[in-house]
């Protein structure tokens, strides 16, 4: 299980950028870089927009399950493509999806979520 | 599904994915029979892309394909909406904002152009054509880039 956490990256690829480590996403459509970058505009990836994605460790703990996305996908009654976008930091996921994830993995979401906040701890 | 039971994986399609496909397929059906109906309707009118979207058509036609768009679209859309999942809903929501944007620029440049003799009369099926493909260029791109 070390081994494997420490080959699986836990961040994510911010959006906007090519998704090679997902050759099971078939269905992948590429538009032109420019979609990319107007969507870049409304969710940065550089931390400093309140409305960034957050890493999480989805992939990580579905890899320590050995589940495929598909099966990830089952077990919450969304989309396989919806678990793709949340892996990929595409889209962050409702809050119930959210605590839907957080029952699943058994883990509370802040552990599975993380949006680079690192406040000093008189906050 | 409850929370009980997101620990078991299931094969089967849950009631979520037959609603969303129940609503899917029937869209498919209503679009299947109107456009054949219309291609009947045309039967005797001379075979082409040009009367096809613009030649007459029988009131009954025009009566019957109006209902079926407003009622079957209606149904097919509440049964969509309560079965997709929130990925999808934000897909559709960004995708609907792209189609009436993709309408509110056009339509008035459109019309005064037309108002000083520059343009031909506004079309408000290529206006609504012109919206329809930028939601769903939206939407794909959301869904499964």
């Amino acid at each position: 299980m070390m081994v494997l956490q420490s080959l699986v990256p836990v961040n994510v690829d911010p959006p906007g950028h090519s998704n090679p480590d997902h050759p099971e996403d078939p269905d992948k459509i590429s538009l032109p870089r420019h979609f990319d970058a107007l969507w870049e505009g409304r969710y940065p990836s550089d931390g400093n927009s309140g409305e960034a994605p957050m890493n999480n460790k989805l992939k990580v703990l579905r890899a320590m399950r050995n589940w495929s996305q598909a099966e990830l996908a089952d077990r919450l009654d969304v989309s396989r493509q919806a678990v793709n976008a949340i892996e990929t930091g595409k889209y962050d996921p409702s809050l119930p999806l959210a605590f839907k994830l957080a029952r699943l993995f058994d883990m509370p979401i802040e552990e599975i979520f993380d949006d680079g906040y690192e406040g000093n701890s008189n906050d | 599904m409850t929370d009980a039971d997101i620990s078991k994986p299931r094969r089967r399609m849950s009631p979520r994915q037959k609603r969303y496909w129940t609503s899917l397929g029937l869209a498919g059906l209503i679009g299947g029979i109107v456009g054949g109906w219309m291609v009947a309707d045309q039967a005797g009118a001379p075979h082409s892309a040009a009367t096809l979207f613009s030649g007459a058509l029988t009131p009954g036609f025009a009566i019957g394909a109006s209902v079926a768009w407003v009622i079957g679209l209606a149904i097919c859309m509440i049964i969509y909406h309560r079965a997709i999942d929130d990925h999808e809903e934000h897909a559709w929501l960004w995708a609907s904002t792209a189609g009436w944007y993709a309408f509110i620029f056009p339509a008035p440049v459109w019309w005064v152009l037309h108002r000083a003799g520059m343009a031909p009369p506004a079309d408000a099926m290529i206006l609504f054509a012109f919206s329809l493909v930028a939601n769903c260029i939206v939407y794909l791109w959301l869904k499964f880039r």
